[in-house]
């Protein structure tokens, strides 16, 4: 028995080296998947954000084909739209504000009847803006019922609306996107989420953030502003943007009947 | 404790740890499957598919508006392609025009002048669009109609079996092209000292983003007028990763045809040639009193029926094309001293802005008839009243003459080859077909509501109260 006893000591010693091992192996392991993990987090946040604003977009679309007129955008109360008088003046409170979920009849949806992007806070709501403007002699064209009918397609030709540029460097403050890239300049109405920033004290303040409204403020002109993500105080962007122009929302509402 | 049970506990330590460490290795590892390549190439292709698809419904609903954003255009038509040529502020925008006409181009997709967000394929790069000529906006194909055939033949894996263009009207109107990422080619993105990083590329080669397989190249389009390219749907490989979208005809007319103003805009054009046709009988009056006789009818079969010119009259024919060039009607004896063309002032067909391109591109649809009593030929002064030697409509008398428009092609008629145009079966139906070539003036016209046998609409011109032909619908 004697003779016998280091060899349960050792064996024990064993063990441990073998534990830990196992634990350093855990370790890298789990080091090389959470790094991974988060980013993959991260990409189906803005995944999720990028499916939301297309599902918006075509409610949106459906509810022109249906109604003939854009919603108005909706305002802090809740997330149905706010029309100062009623659809047939199409007299929106605000021509830009909060995503009107509630009345686009998209899901799911908050506590408030808003859409939420990726990131799922309060601040995270989607935002909607729809062009104010009067064509063919028809004021708030886009929001009245029957504005686009009465107006008729060819009046449209040749008009500016929403400007969308791919920087807010060199914009044209209130006019047009000035030296930067015009992606668009007839967007009908602009859907965009604001991103994980909304939540920072300073988010969504970078010039390019800042000609999108968002939490903290925000150039409420007719410039917009989408470009790729990036990070670093004076060059982050991380809205996300999607826009309607007459081409795509008049045939939705040809294919409905609306117009011609 | 006994040797034996000292053993015992040591090893079921042994096997808790090794437990732990296959467990946590198989859950690391399970976690990593789930993490990487399959569903990533998924996710990839997803998002392909939805930029392929978007890009598709805004070229239909260009092409479905063009009328409206075009005005005095006809609808159907596509726009150029993104060439480069405007640099990089005119990136995203199609071409004023590109290439002759009738030639088919390939270039980036113009998701600006669309309206669209840039399209992005799953690997990030921009989408790519070969335009058949005959769809292409500027220059214009002679007869953008419904009849109109792409110039595009679109090949499945095997290189052999088309996908589209099995027939002439299955060809393809427009190729999209997702690129996928670079198989060993050279892409210039960002050039440096220029002023401003573009928003897909500076590289406007369609080699370095599109590939060939089985000699069927998907970077190049035929550069010859009317000829058909040909690009290929293949299988990826090492070599090759285009996916490809096909944009029919049909499905640009299917969107036209929903709109509520284009079948009543088509009706209108029956109307209008036989407004026209009155018009050129009171300005002939002007010069003869009482002379109220009708033009000669065109052929039914052409040299070609693109230009205005090959719609001719010709001598003793009561039924046929309707007429563009009136010379042998005015030869014989005189109608309309003064016209040699049915380019009365009045005519909408000929009035810059109005109908003149509904005109030129419907002009093969139209069909016209003429009474034995109204021929150029006939007595002069013309009868007062119209009886036996007048057209009827379902049996209604008094027709001086009759257009027939002829409605969409249907089942069995086709309208791919000029040959095919020569059939006046492949347009008019019932007895509108069978009465040619209405030799005693007198026939018995079809008027009728649409079917799937039976889709010809006419307008007629009768007499009014003091004898003077007059645009009416027919009883």
């Amino acid at each position: 028995m004697i003779s016998r006893r280091p060899h349960p000591l050792a064996a024990r010693g064993f063990t441990l080296v073998e534990m830990a091992v196992v634990l350093v192996v855990v370790a890298l392991v789990l080091g090389s998947l959470l790094v991974p993990l988060a980013s993959q987090v991260e990409q189906r946040r803005i995944d999720n954000t990028a499916q939301t604003l297309e599902q918006a977009r075509d409610a949106l679309l459906a509810f022109a084909a249906a109604r003939g007129r854009l919603p108005c955008p909706a305002g802090t109360a809740n997330g149905q739209e706010v029309l100062t008088t009623n659809a047939a003046a199409g007299d929106c409170a605000n021509f830009w504000g909060y995503l009107p979920a509630a009345t686009l009849g998209l899901s799911p949806l908050d506590a408030d009847g808003y859409a939420r992007d990726g990131w799922g806070l309060d601040q995270n709501r989607i935002r909607y803006a729809v062009r104010n403007a009067t064509v063919g002699g028809q004021t708030f064209v886009f929001t009245k019922t029957g504005g686009i009918k009465a107006a008729g397609m060819p009046a449209f030709n040749s008009w500016q609306f929403l400007y969308v540029c791919n920087s807010g460097s060199g914009v044209t403050a209130g006019s047009d996107c000035g030296s930067a890239f015009t992606l668009t300049s007839e967007a009908v109405a602009v859907i965009w989420a604001v991103g994980p920033n909304a939540a920072l004290p300073m988010g969504g303040a970078s010039t390019d953030e800042a000609e999108n409204p968002n939490p903290n403020g925000g150039s409420a002109d007719r410039i917009f502003v989408s470009r790729p993500r990036a990070t670093g105080t004076a060059a982050e962007y991380d809205d996300q943007m999607v826009w309607v122009t007459p081409p795509i929302l008049f045939q939705r509402m040809i294919a409905a009947g609306q117009l011609p | 404790m006994t040797d034996r049970q000292r053993r015992a506990g040591r090893e079921e330590g042994i096997a808790l740890l090794t437990l732990l460490a296959v467990v946590s290795l198989g859950a690391a590892l399970a976690l990593l499957a789930m993490a990487s390549p399959q569903p990533l190439d998924l996710k990839r292709e997803e998002i392909t598919g939805k930029a392929l698809a978007k890009a598709k419904d805004a070229l239909i609903a260009y092409a479905a508006t063009y009328a409206d954003s075009h005005i005095g255009q006809v609808p159907g038509y596509l726009p150029c392609p993104d060439l480069g040529t405007a640099g990089i502020g005119g990136e995203g925008t199609a071409e004023a025009t590109c290439a002759g006409a009738n030639v088919s181009v390939i270039g980036r997709l113009p998701w600006k002048t669309l309206g669209i967000e840039p399209p992005r394929d799953g690997s990030g790069e921009c989408l790519w669009y070969a335009v058949s000529g005959t769809f292409k906006n500027s220059p214009k194909t002679e007869l953008m109609n419904w009849d109109t055939i792409g110039q595009i033949e679109v090949y499945g894996p095997d290189g052999v079996t088309l996908l589209a263009g099995s027939q002439p009207e299955n060809r393809a109107a427009a190729v999209i092209f997702a690129p996928g990422v670079a198989l060993g080619q050279d892409r210039q993105d960002d050039n440096p000292g220029t002023p401003q990083k573009p928003i897909c590329s500076e590289d406007y080669t369609p080699a370095r983003f599109l590939e060939a397989v089985d000699a069927l190249n998907n970077a190049v389009a035929n550069g010859t007028a009317g000829a058909l390219s040909r690009f290929i749907a293949g299988d990826k490989s090492n070599g090759f990763n285009d996916r490809l979208l096909l944009l029919m005809p049909s499905e640009i007319f299917g969107a036209i045809e929903k709109r509520s103003d284009f079948a009543p805009k088509l009706a209108s054009l029956a109307q209008t040639a036989a407004q026209c046709l009155t018009q050129y009988v009171r300005e002939n009056a002007n010069y003869a009193a009482g002379d109220h006789r009708m033009p000669w009818t065109a052929p039914v079969v052409l040299t070609a029926y693109t230009a205005d010119g090959y719609f001719d009259d010709a001598a003793n024919s009561l039924s046929g094309r309707y007429p563009f060039q009136l010379d042998t009607t005015k030869a014989t004896p005189v109608p309309n001293p003064l016209a040699s063309t049915l380019a009365g002032a009045s005519c909408a067909f000929r009035t810059s802005g109005a109908d003149e391109n509904w005109w030129d591109n419907w002009k093969d649809h139209l069909f016209y008839a003429v009474a034995g009593d109204f021929k150029p030929s006939a007595s002069n002064p013309s009868p007062v009243t119209c009886g036996s030697g007048c057209l009827q409509v379902n049996g209604n008398p008094g027709q001086v003459a009759i257009v027939m428009f002829s409605g969409k092609r249907l089942a069995g008629q086709t309208r791919s080859s000029d040959v095919a145009k020569g059939t006046l079966a492949n347009y008019l139906e019932g007895r509108n077909l069978t009465n040619h070539p209405n030799a005693g003036g007198n026939s018995n016209y079809e008027k009728g509501a649409p079917s799937t046998t039976f889709n010809d609409v006419l307008y007629c011109a009768g007499l009014d109260g003091a004898g003077n032909p007059t645009a009416v619908a027919c009883p």
